[in-house]
């Protein structure tokens, strides 16, 4: 590909995929190496794709993936899941001194469960998706999306309930 | 002037007018990335909900940041490493990796000396906007500004009627506000209210601790805000800046004028480095 065609597919991909990573690591500086490191990724190993609206799922959950990878390996540290525990347990909106409790617990779940079941717990509590949503997204079947993430809530509550 | 609550931030699930339509934030990055299509449901939903009005904007400020400042940083490192890859091996030896080729190098030149400046209004072009361009010191309707920044008008609507607010205006309690707001680059808005108490409410944002992302273009701040019974004058700011801010600093900064003995409804400007417009209003009782 020439860099003319490079540069104005980093123009079309480029928002989308710094959004997300903006979004999951709460972080611009964090979001702009992400956004360069998913975009490279996603080219390299797909260079032949069609960039409509039928790689958008693929893209999304490359960019997902890259960030929470980077969250697990310790690299970026705002990682903005303070909405996930208090949705899994009840309704209203975390107040700060929660936020803060609830980062560590949240951080220390995404290890206790596989990479899979890590995507659909943020798909599903960061990002507020349908499981039919994330099954598109992740090339799976809504039963297994389903399961995946009652286990990831099971685990949620069951370490919610353990906290004083 | 307490507001009563603005309209419902955006939740997450389908497609039409209430908080459980909303999209989620896939189902909004595809209505984006498909440029917005006036035949989705996305585009009937978007004008009756305020919170994904809002969401909608932070979303095109986010991609206002990739353009002028991520694209510029990274662009030539995405080019160079694309190219690298690209390259066969030679056999027998390792892979040198050429770190920016002349084609490469010249693309990344051109992308880091073109902004891009997307959305930028001609705003004394903007219907409804009379009078503020280049905003300057005292109007004759009570605006009172910093030139060349911000433009403002703050509306009302009573019933069946909406009117124009303006310095002294009296408005009722249930009276409903609305802010046009138009601003010449990408930044982050608030508006606050001070009484005559010394107390401060806070119009925008709605929510949190910070202020609202807001680019050129983007219309009327989301939602309106519903004026509740209590009485008396105010004053009214709206703050605009470049950078981000949080609203922690503009009540250090109310506090501060206030101490110095300045009356909170005469004070015409907040001791802050904003870009700002302030207005009078009387708060007065239904007959």
């Amino acid at each position: 590909m020439e860099s003319h065609d490079i540069e104005k597919l980093y123009r079309r991909l480029g928002p989308l995929i710094y959004r997300r990573c903006l979004r999951l690591l709460g972080n611009s500086e964090n979001a702009r190496d992400a956004t360069q490191e998913v975009f490279v990724r996603a080219l390299r190993h797909a260079p032949e794709l069609v960039w409509d609206r039928e790689c958008l799922p693929w893209l999304y959950r490359v960019a997902t993936n890259h960030c929470l990878n980077r969250i697990r390996n310790g690299r970026s540290l705002e990682f903005r899941e303070i909405e996930m525990i208090p949705q899994l347990v009840e309704e209203r909106p975390p107040a700060v001194d929660e936020r803060l409790a609830a980062r560590g617990k949240v951080l220390a779940l995404l290890s206790m469960v596989d990479e899979e079941t890590g995507q659909i717990a943020v798909f599903a509590h960061v990002d507020g998706m349908t499981q039919d949503e994330i099954a598109e997204v992740m090339g799976l079947s809504r039963k297994t999306v389903g399961k995946k993430l009652a286990r990831f809530n099971s685990l949620a509550r069951s370490e919610q309930e353990q906290t004083p | 002037m307490t507001p009563s609550t603005p309209d419902e931030p955006a939740g997450a699930g389908g497609t039409s007018g209430s908080p459980r339509d909303c999209p989620s934030a896939y189902q909004l990055e595809a209505f984006l990335f498909e440029g917005q299509p006036a035949d989705h449901p996305l585009t009937d939903h978007l004008p009756e909900c305020p919170g994904c009005q809002r969401r909608l904007v932070e979303a095109k400020h986010q991609a206002l940041q990739f353009e002028e400042e991520a694209l510029p940083a990274t662009l030539a490192s995405v080019l160079a490493q694309l190219a690298a890859a690209s390259r066969p091996k030679i056999a027998g030896r390792g892979f040198r990796v050429w770190l920016f080729s002349p084609v490469g190098l010249t693309a990344a030149t051109v992308a880091a000396a073109i902004l891009l400046v997307v959305g930028l209004v001609v705003w004394s072009g903007i219907p409804g906007i009379r009078g503020f361009q280049g905003l300057a010191g005292d109007s004759d309707d009570g605006y009172r500004g910093i030139k060349g920044t911000i433009g403002v008008e703050v509306v009302c609507q009573r019933g069946e009627e909406i009117f124009r607010v303006e310095d002294g205006t009296v408005l009722l309690p249930g009276d409903r506000l609305r802010f046009n707001l138009s601003v010449p680059n990408p930044g982050y808005v608030a508006v606050v209210a001070i009484d005559a108490n010394n107390r401060v409410s806070t119009f925008f944002p709605d929510t949190g601790n910070q202020a609202l992302p807001w680019i050129p273009g983007a219309g009327p701040l989301p939602g309106s805000i519903a004026l509740d019974e209590s009485r008396g004058e105010e004053r009214l700011f709206v703050l605009f800046s470049k950078n981000p801010f949080e609203l922690a600093s503009v009540h250090s900064a109310v506090e501060q004028a206030l101490s110095t003995g300045h009356n909170p409804v005469t004070l015409v400007r907040l001791p802050l480095a904003l870009d700002q417009v302030s207005l009078r209003v009387i708060k007065g009782r239904i007959p």
